[in-house]
């Protein structure tokens, strides 16, 4: 089985991947990969949904040795639940919950077939702002600023400066 | 040229590969470059059901970097936590990095910052035993790391002979949304 499909060199293809799903409850089984990916998805989920909410329990002055003993655990056994996403449990999670910030987890679900892709992509908003600065550039060039070793700063510069004038826009949050 | 405008093109000759998510729905706010070696291995195929199933965690490890995933780093090296998903390696100033992937058998990529928020991934090794399906030994002793160290700045230095990578003093200037606890 592989997951590679070329497509402006962005290495997979959703409709293949999820082909055993697509076929439904008569479909062939889903192999062994598939599931490893979507168990690995859901751990990383949720311990990141942990670890967030220890982190924001941290600033108001919650510390492991005090989770530990609101939940009646050595704090070695926290610190370990803590650490990676493979020491969690369906009851490691609850009491980590309850004790980081007295609440339970809800559930909810939906299908991973046929979800839109979010227009959003880091690479493409730097490619968009280095053809900017590459169009600016060519704009702009004299005899003197054709000069190879003058190339690389100047284009540089003005990658920045086309990132300045898009905002600066963060690509995160 | 800009490290910019090369990875661009590095990646439009696919010397370089662009994760994608396999499922799609949420925003890449980050990059992830790979080597044909990384993409081989979290694209497949592969030759067993053990590395299918090692390397599709894996790619899971590097999609949840792509989303923008808050990130726990470690900042100081030789002081890594199980709960660290990324390291920066000693030596600090040779800019290597690596993404630790904890399941069994522990994987390490070492990478390259091209920018901020922008990974080059170039090697991958076994932790601390060797798998049947990849041929890289185990970062076991100094030497290993140092091996591997090597081995991807060589690789950096095929892709990017006139650039350095992306160098900063503070892990904002590397990640965005990212902790060092």
């Amino acid at each position: 089985m592989s997951l590679t499909k070329g497509r402006n060199s962005v290495t997979t293809y959703q409709t293949p991947f999820l082909s055993e799903l697509m076929a439904g409850h008569s479909g062939p089984p889903i192999p062994t990969g598939k599931r490893a990916y979507f168990q690995e998805r859901l751990r990383i989920r949720v311990f990141n949904f942990l670890l967030s909410k220890f982190l924001d329990a941290q600033g108001k002055g919650l510390n492991k040795n005090i989770l530990a003993k609101r939940i009646g655990r050595p704090p070695e056994v926290v610190n370990r639940w803590l650490g990676a996403p493979s020491n969690l449990t369906l009851d490691t999670i609850s009491d980590l919950l309850l004790g980081i910030a007295a609440e339970e987890l809800e559930l909810d679900a939906s299908s991973p077939i046929g979800r839109t892709a979010d227009n959003y992509s880091h690479f493409d908003e730097l490619a968009s702002l280095a053809q900017a600065a590459s169009a600016m550039a060519n704009a702009d060039l004299t005899p003197s600023q054709s000069d190879n070793d003058n190339q690389f700063p100047r284009a540089k510069a003005q990658e920045d400066a086309a990132y300045s004038a898009q905002g600066g826009r963060a690509a995160l949050g | 040229m800009s490290i910019r405008t090369e990875y661009i093109e590095h990646v439009r000759q696919e010397r370089l590969f662009r994760l994608g998510f396999l499922v799609p729905g949420r925003p890449e706010k980050r990059t992830v470059l790979m080597s044909q070696e990384i993409n081989d291995l979290v694209s497949g195929p592969w030759s067993s059901d053990l590395m299918e199933d090692r390397c599709t965690r894996l790619r899971a490890n590097l999609e949840s970097i792509l989303a923008g995933d808050r990130l726990n780093v470690c900042w100081e090296p030789r002081k890594g936590r199980p709960h660290h998903q990324i390291g920066r390696l000693d030596e600090t100033d040779e800019e290597v990095w690596d993404i630790r992937s904890v399941d069994s058998p522990a994987l390490r990529a070492l990478f390259r910052f091209a920018e901020k928020d922008v990974i080059v991934a170039l090697t991958c090794s076994p932790r601390s035993v060797p798998v049947p399906w990849h041929y890289r030994l185990p970062l076991v002793r100094d030497k290993d790391w140092k091996r591997a160290k090597t081995e991807c700045k060589r690789q950096w230095g095929i892709l990017f002979p006139a650039h350095e990578p992306h160098k900063g003093t503070k892990l904002c200037d590397y990640l965005s949304d990212a902790v060092s606890i």
